[in-house]
C-alpha cells in the first residue's frame, strides 16, 4: 500500500492498521518548516533517542529553506547515525514499526522516513546456567538477537562470518539470524537448511527450539540432529567446525546444524586443561550416558531374571533390602524414577520462593521416609540417585535419556536382558540411522573419519589441533 | 507412518507378552531361595539332596546385613535322583531355586563309590547352575558338612569354598570345578579327582570346622581310592597348582621353614619306536626362608646356610614327586600328569598304543631345580 | 550426497561378520564326527580356500569393475528367468532368516530362559529388525560396526579371564580323522554362510573392493573360529565338547574377582547381533522381491518378509528334533550350493552364450 500526500492521513492509516492499540504513539509537530507526523511504538523507542535524533535537529530555529526540501533537510539534519533508511510502502512501514523504528511522514513527500531508534526493554548478558564451565568464559546468549550477533562477532572478528537475517512466523514476525563461516561451511549443507527454515510456516516463532524438528534431518529418532547452545564461544567453535549456527530473536539459545552424536559430550573445558584430562571427561560422560539410560532398566532385569550376575554379597543386601517392600522392583523403579521426573520439573516451573521447600520434600520425603517406612528399598534408592546425577552431566540429552530410561525398565521389568537389548539395538540403530545433511550422526566413529579422530574421543594437544581442523563437509558421505 | 505402525505393533507385543503372561516370568530376589552348599547322599530309596540357602525374608527382618550365618536354613529332599528331588523345591518352600550362587557341591562316600555321573548330569544340564562350582567328596554323608554349625557370621558355605580355595593355594589341598572333574572324567584315560573334607570340633569354640582330608580318586566316575595330605601335595606339585605354601626341611645345618613364592611345572613326554616313554617332569620351585632352627645354637643364617637349604628343599621336594609317582602312578595306575593326553598331542598315531600299557611302558624322571630367593628381615 | 541403500565396503563386510559371527555362537555340533575338535584350530587354512574357490561363481556374476548384480545378468536373459531367480533367492532369504530366529530361540531358551514361552520375544525381535531394515543399508553398516566393537569387547573379556585355565592336555591332535575330513568340515563351513548370496544384488551399492573385503572377511572369520574353537577346547576340553553351546559354557567360566557369570549379559550382547543378522536378511529379501513381485523395498516388504519367516520359525520353534533333522538333512548346504554356485554359474554361463551368439550374429 502506497504512501499517501498528507502525514496525518499516513499516520491515521498506520493507526487503524494497528486497531487503534495504545502503544501506538503519533506526534504531530513541524519537521524543517513542514506539517510532519512521527509515528512509533511507545516501549520500542528510546524516548531520549527520539527527542535528540529526529525532534531537536528538525524542529530547531534554522533556516532548513536551504536545503531545497524539507525531506532533503530531514537527510541534511537527522542524526544519521541511527540508521535512517526510506519506505514507501505502508505495510513494510508497519512492519519496522514493530522492530523499533520511528516512521516519518511529512506532508507532501511521497517518501517516509525510517529511523532505527530501538530502546525497548532487553535482559542483559547473563552468565550461562546450563552450561557451566570452569575455564571458559561466562558470557551467555541474551534475548535479543543483535546483541547475541555482537557477542558471536566479538568472538570470530573476520569478515568471513556471515550473517543472514530472515523473518520467520506470519504473527510474531521473528527475527532469525542464521550465521556461519564463508569459505568453512558446506552450500549444499546452507542451501537445504535455508530451504527448510523457509518452509516452515509458522504463525508465531517464540522460541528457537519450534525451528529444531524442521531442522532435524529425515524421520525423527530419539535423539535431535540439531543441537543448540547458550554459549556464544561455544557456537564460535562450532561454526569454526563448518557448522552453522540459527539465532532465533527473544529466545538465548543458538540453535547448531548439524549436530552429531559425540557433540553431545564435548564441551568447552576440554579444549582449556591437558588432553589425558580431556579425554578422561568424555569417557565419564559417555560412561553418564549409559547409566543414566539403561542401569535401572539393568538392575530391575539383572534381579527380575539374571540374578547370576549379581555377586552373592550384594545379592543377600538387595534380596533382604527387597524383601521388605511391598511392590515388584520393576514397580519400584518406576515409580521412584517418576517422582524424580516430577520433582525436577517441579524444580524448574515453581517459584524460587518455595524451592527450599521442594528440596525438603524431595530429601526427606522420598529419600528417607519412604525407605524407612519400607515403600522402597536403599538400593533402588541408589540406583536412582546414581542414574538422577548422571544424566546431570549431560544435561542436553535429558529429553531422551528420560524416555530411554522408562522404555528400558519396562522392557527390563517385562523380558529381562533380551528385551533391554533389542531396545538398545534400535537405539544404536536410531544413532547409525540419522544423517542430517549428509553427515552420519555416528560420525566419526562410524563412518570412521581418521582425521576427526583428533577431536572425537580423544582430545590432541593444541599443536596438533591448531595446526589443521576437521570441518563437517569433510565427514559427510563420499 | 509405517514406521509408527510398526512402532505400535512392537509396544503392542510387549504389552500383550507382559499382560498375557507368556514371555519369561520375573522372580523377585526375595522369591528365590538362594542355594549356598549342595550335599547329595545315596540311600536305599535313590538321594538325599541336602540344601544350605539364605532366608532373605530373615535377612530382611533383621538389622545386621553381616549377621549372614544366622540367616541361612537348611532344606532335605529325597528323590530317585537329584532331578527328582529338587522338582520339589518350590513345592516345598514356596521359592524358586537359584542354583547360581552355589559355592560348594558335596557328594556322599556311599554316592562316590556308587558312581556321580548320574548325579552330577543335573548340574550339568540345568541352566543356572554354574559348571565352575566347587565339588568334594564328604568322609562320610555329604549333609554333615552341608548341615555342620561352623559357628561364624557367614555361611558354612563361604567357609567351605575358603578352606577349599585357600588350601589350593597353599599347595594342601586340590579345589576341582566341577567342569574340570567331567573334563578328566570323560576324557577316559585321565584320573579325576578331587579333594575330601571332613567336619572336626574346634578345641575352644562350641562349634566345628571343615578340614581337608586328602584326595579322593575316581575311575570312570567311581570312587578308585583316596590318598593322604603328602601324596595329594606331590601331587598338585606334578599338575603344576602349587601358588604358594610352606616347606619344611632338614638340612646339614639346621631345618629351614621356607614360603613358596612360585612354582613351575613341565611335562615333556617323549615315545620311542619301541613303545617305551619317558617324561621328564622339571619342577622350578622359588622360596623364601621364613625360619631357620640351626642345629648348633650359634650358628647364624649364612649363605652357606642359604645353600644348605637350597639342598635340602630340592631333596625334600624330589623325595615328595618320587613317594607320589610311585603310589599314584605306579602302583595306583592314576595318570595324575595327563601324560596320555599330552602323548596324544605329540604322537597323535601311537598314543592309542601308547595308552593301553602307559604305566608299565613309562619311565618318569622328576627335576627339580630349587631356588632360594631371600632370607628375611635379619641379614646374612 | 550418498544415499542409504550405499555403503562402504568395510562397514559391508562388518555386517557379514556381525552377521555370520552369531551363527557361530549359536551353532549346534550335530555330528561330532564331521567336526573332529582337533581340526578346528588349523580350519582357518582351508575354510580361506574353501570360501575362495565357491565365491568363483558370485565374483563371474558381479565381473570385472563388481557393478554388476545377478539380475544385470539374467535381465539380458530374460524376464521369466529373473522372475524365478529372484523368488528363488527370496525363498532363500527368508529361510536364512527363519533358521538364525530357530537357532538363537533354542539358545536363548537352553541357557537363560528355560521355563519361558518365547516366541512373543522373537516376534519383537522380528519388529525390530524390520525397523533396523527400514533405515537402510548405511545406517545397518554403521550399526555393526558398534555390535562389532561390543563383540571384539566380549571375546577378549572371556578369552582373557578363562587363559589362566588353559591347559594343553585338553587340545587335540590336529588330522586325527585324515585331511578329506578337515576340507568337508571347511566346506560346510563356508556353505553355511549364506552370506555371500547377498554381494549378488548389492555389489553395486558397495563402494569400494568388494573382491578385497571379502578376501578379508574369509580371513578374520576364519581365523576367529579357529582362535574360538581352539580357547574352547583348551579351557573346557572333553567337557565342552559335550555341550551344545560351546562358547557359552566359556562365558560361564569367565571372572574377574567377585564379577563372575557375565555370560547373561554377553549373551544380550548376542542379541544385537541376531538383530543385525535378521534386519540384513530382511532388506536383502526385499531387494529380491522387488525383481519377482510389485513390492517396492520398504517397510511393506519388511513386513510382508517376517510374515512368512515368523511362519518357518514357528514350524520349528521347541521342534529340536526336528529342527537339528533338517540341519543334519545338508539342507543348508542344499540351498548354498544352489545359491551360490549353481545358479550364479548358470546365469553367467547363459549370458556368455547370448552373448556371444549375439556378437557372431552381428
Amino acid at each position: 500500500m502506497k504512501i499517501e500526500k498528507s502525514a496525518a492521513e499516513n499516520a491515521a492509516i498506520i493507526k487503524k492498521t494497528f486497531h487503534n492499540s495504545f502503544d501506538l504513539q503519533i506526534r504531530f509537530f513541524t519537521a524543517a518548516g513542514a506539517p510532519a507526523a512521527a509515528v512509533y511504538l511507545d516501549g520500542m523507542c528510546d524516548e531520549m533517542k527520539i527527542t535528540e535524533c529526529v525532534l531537536k535537529p528538525l524542529t530547531n530555529k534554522e533556516n532548513f529553506s536551504r536545503f531545497g526540501s524539507p525531506a532533503a533537510a530531514v537527510k541534511a539534519r537527522a542524526y544519521k547515525g541511527m540508521g535512517l533508511s526510506e519506505e514507501t510502502d505502508l505495510n513494510k512501514i508497519a512492519a519496522a514499526l514493530t522492530e523499533g523504528n520511528l516512521a516519518l511522514f511529512l506532508e507532501n513527500e511521497e517518501t517516509a522516513f525510517l529511523f532505527s531508534l530501538q530502546g525497548f526493554p532487553k535482559k542483559g548478558i547473563d552468565t550461562p546456567e546450563a552450561e557451566q564451565n570452569e575455564q571458559g568464559g561466562s558470557e551467555r546468549f541474551a534475548d535479543s538477537f543483535k546483541d547475541n550477533v555482537t557477542l558471536l562477532r566479538r568472538r570470530l572478528k573476520t569478515p568471513a562470518l556471515v550473517t543472514e537475517r530472515t523473518v520467520i512466523g506470519e504473527t510474531s514476525r521473528t527475527d532469525v539470524i542464521f550465521c556461519y563461516l564463508e569459505g568453512r561451511a558446506d552450500p549444499a549443507m546452507l542451501q537445504k537448511i535455508r530451504r527448510r527454515l523457509e518452509k516452515t510456516g509458522l504463525d508465531t516463532l517464540l522460541g528457537s527450539g519450534y525451528l529444531k524438528p524442521f531442522l532435524d534431518g529425515g524421520s525423527p529418532g530419539l535423539f535431535s540432529d540439531t543441537g543448540f547452545t547458550e554459549r556464544p564461544d561455544m557456537l564460535a567453535a562450532k561454526l569454526a567446525e563448518g557448522r552453522i549456527g540459527i539465532i532465533a530473536d527473544g529466545t538465548p539459545y543458538a540453535l547448531i546444524a548439524p549436530y552429531l552424536f559425540i557433540d553431545y559430550f564435548h564441551s568447552l573445558d576440554d579444549y582449556m586443561g591437558s588432553p589425558a584430562y580431556a579425554l578422561f571427561l568424555r569417557l565419564l560422560r559417555l560412561a553418564c550416558f549409559f547409566i543414566s539410560a539403561a542401569l535401572p532398566g539393568l538392575f530391575v532385569a539383572t534381579c527380575d531374571f539374571h540374578p547370576e550376575v549379581l555377586p552373592p554379597g550384594i545379592m543377600l543386601d538387595i534380596a533382604a533390602a527387597e524383601a521388605k517392600t511391598p511392590f515388584s522392583l520393576a514397580f519400584e523403579a518406576f515409580a521412584i524414577h517418576l517422582i524424580y521426573e516430577i520433582v525436577r520439573e517441579a524444580g524448574l516451573r515453581m517459584p524460587v520462593a518455595v524451592g527450599h521447600a521442594v528440596s525438603i520434600v524431595g530429601a526427606l520425603v522420598v529419600g528417607d521416609a519412604a525407605v524407612t517406612a519400607g515403600l522402597i528399598a536403599a538400593p533402588m534408592l541408589m540406583v536412582v540417585a546414581l542414574t538422577a546425577i548422571s544424566s546431570a552431566v549431560i544435561p542436553k540429552l535429558h529429553e531422551p535419556l528420560a524416555l530411554l530410561r522408562f522404555g528400558l525398565i519396562a522392557l527390563g521389568g517385562i523380558t529381562g536382558f533380551f528385551g533391554v537389548f533389542i531396545a538398545m539395538g534400535l537405539l544404536l540403530s536410531d544413532l547409525c540411522g540419522g544423517s542430517p545433511y549428509g553427515v552420519p550422526f555416528s560420525a566419526p566413529f562410524s563412518p570412521f573419519v581418521k582425521k576427526a579422530q583428533r577431536d572425537a574421543l580423544r582430545r590432541a594437544g593444541w599443536r596438533t589441533l591448531g595446526r589443521t581442523r576437521t570441518t563437517a563437509r569433510e565427514m559427510k558421505f563420499e | 507412518m509405517k514406521r509408527k505402525a510398526v512402532c505400535m505393533i512392537l509396544a503392542l507385543t510387549a504389552l500383550l507378552t507382559a499382560l498375557s503372561g507368556c514371555g519369561p516370568q520375573s522372580v523377585e530376589l526375595s522369591d528365590r531361595l538362594i542355594v549356598e552348599a549342595i550335599g547329595i547322599d545315596k540311600t536305599d530309596a535313590g538321594v538325599l539332596v541336602t540344601l544350605q540357602a539364605l532366608d532373605t525374608h530373615a535377612a530382611g527382618a533383621g538389622s545386621d546385613p553381616n549377621e549372614q550365618g544366622q540367616v541361612t536354613r537348611l532344606y532335605r529332599f529325597s528323590g530317585e535322583s537329584v532331578g527328582q528331588a529338587l522338582s520339589g523345591v518350590r513345592a516345598a518352600t514356596g521359592l524358586t531355586p537359584l542354583y547360581s550362587q552355589a559355592r560348594v557341591l558335596l557328594f556322599g562316600r556311599s554316592l562316590a563309590e556308587a558312581g556321580l555321573a548320574e548325579a552330577l548330569d543335573f548340574f550339568l544340564r540345568v541352566c543356572n547352575a554354574r559348571s565352575d562350582i566347587l565339588i568334594a567328596m564328604a568322609e562320610s554323608a555329604a549333609e554333615d558338612p552341608v548341615a555342620a554349625d561352623f559357628g561364624a557370621t557367614v555361611p558354612g558355605a563361604v567357609i567351605m569354598e575358603d578352606v577349599l580355595n585357600g588350601s589350593l593355594r597353599d599347595g594342601m589341598g586340590a579345589a576341582v570345578k566341577l567342569y574340570d572333574f567331567m573334563n578328566l572324567t570323560y576324557t577316559g584315560t585321565d584320573t579325576a579327582f578331587c579333594p575330601v573334607i571332613g567336619i572336626r570340633e574346634q578345641a575352644l569354640e562350641d562349634a566345628q570346622k571343615p578340614v581337608l582330608q586328602g584326595t579322593a580318586f575316581f575311575e570312570n566316575g567311581r570312587l578308585a581310592f583316596t590318598a593322604g595330605e603328602d601324596l595329594t601335595r606331590g601331587m598338585l606339585f606334578l599338575k603344576d597348582r602349587v601358588e604358594t605354601g610352606a616347606i619344611r626341611a632338614a638340612g646339614e645345618n639346621g631345618t629351614y621353614t621356607m614360603r613358596i613364592i612360585s612354582s613351575e611345572t613341565k611335562i615333556s613326554p617323549t615315545l620311542y619306536e619301541n613303545g617305551r616313554a619317558n617324561a621328564r617332569i622339571r619342577v622350578k620351585t622359588v622360596c623364601d626362608i621364613t625360619e631357620f632352627t640351626p642345629k648348633d645354637d650359634a650358628c647364624r643364617l649364612g649363605e652357606a646356610e642359604a645353600a644348605d637349604a637350597a639342598a635340602a628343599g630340592k631333596a625334600w621336594l624330589e623325595a615328595l614327586l618320587n613317594d607320589t609317582l610311585s603310589v599314584l602312578f605306579y602302583e595306583k595306575h592314576a595318570d595324575i600328569c595327563r601324560l596320555a593326553r599330552l602323548v596324544n598331542l605329540k604322537y597323535p598315531r601311537l598314543a592309542a598304543a601308547y595308552a593301553e600299557r602307559m604305566f608299565e611302558a613309562t619311565d618318569i624322571t622328576a627335576e627339580v631345580e630349587f631356588t632360594v630367593r631371600r632370607t628375611g628381615k635379619e641379614g646374612i | 550426497m550418498r544415499d542409504k541403500g550405499s555403503v562402504s565396503a568395510a562397514q559391508f563386510f562388518c555386517v557379514l561378520f556381525v552377521s555370520r559371527i552369531i551363527a557361530l555362537f549359536t551353532f549346534i555340533i550335530t555330528d561330532a564326527a564331521a567336526y573332529p575338535a582337533g581340526d578346528r584350530g588349523i580350519v582357518f587354512l582351508p575354510f580361506i580356500l574353501a570360501g575362495v574357490l565357491c565365491a568363483v561363481p558370485v565374483l563371474l556374476v558381479l565381473g570385472r569393475k563388481e557393478d554388476r548384480t545377478l539380475f544385470t545378468l539374467t535381465e539380458r536373459l530374460s524376464p521369466a528367468v529373473t522372475k524365478g531367480a529372484a523368488l528363488i533367492y527370496t525363498a532363500g532369504a527368508v529361510w536364512s532368516a527363519a533358521v538364525s530366529a530357530v537357532r538363537f530361540e533354542l539358545f536363548m531358551s537352553t541357557v537363560m530362559y528355560t521355563e519361558a514361552f518365547l516366541t512373543p520375544l522373537i516376534a519383537l525381535m522380528l519388529g525390530a529388525a524390520v525397523l533396523i531394515a527400514a533405515r537402510g543399508l548405511e545406517p545397518m553398516g554403521r550399526m555393526s560396526v558398534g555390535v562389532l566393537a561390543l563383540i571384539a569387547v566380549s571375546l577378549a573379556y572371556v578369552g582373557a579371564t578363562t587363559a589362566g585355565e588353559f591347559e594343553l592336555a585338553n587340545l587335540e591332535p590336529p588330522l586325527q580323522s585324515g585331511v578329506g575330513t578337515l576340507l568337508k568340515e571347511a566346506f560346510f563351513a563356508v556353505a553355511r554362510t549364506s552370506e555371500l548370496a547377498t554381494m549378488l544384488i548389492l555389489a553395486p551399492r558397495i563402494h569400494g573392493s568388494v573382491k578385497k573385503g571379502y578376501l578379508l572377511w574369509l580371513a578374520l572369520f576364519g581365523l576367529t573360529i579357529s582362535a574360538v574353537f581352539t580357547v574352547i577346547l583348551g579351557v573346557t576340553g572333553a567337557y565342552g565338547e559335550r555341550q551344545m553351546f560351546q562358547l557359552y559354557s566359556l562365558t560361564v567360566l569367565s571372572r574377574i574377582g567377585v564379577i563372575e557369570r557375565l555370560d547373561s549379559l554377553i549373551c544380550a550382547i548376542w542379541v544385537l547381533c541376531s538383530l543385525t543378522r535378521l534386519a540384513f536378511h530382511l532388506y536383502v529379501g526385499a531387494l529380491y522381491l522387488e525383481k519377482c513381485a510389485p513390492v517396492k523395498p520398504g517397510a511393506k516388504a519388511y513386513i510382508l518378509l517376517s510374515l512368512p519367516v515368523f511362519g518357518l520359525y514357528l514350524l520349528f520353534s521347541g521342534k529340536i528334533v526336528r529342527f537339528a533333522d533338517v540341519l543334519r538333512s545338508g539342507a543348508n548346504e542344499a540351498v548354498f550350493s544352489v545359491l551360490l554356485i549353481g545358479i550364479p554359474l548358470a546365469v553367467w554361463a547363459a549370458e556368455k552364450i547370448k552373448y556371444r551368439k549375439r556378437r557372431a550374429a552381428a
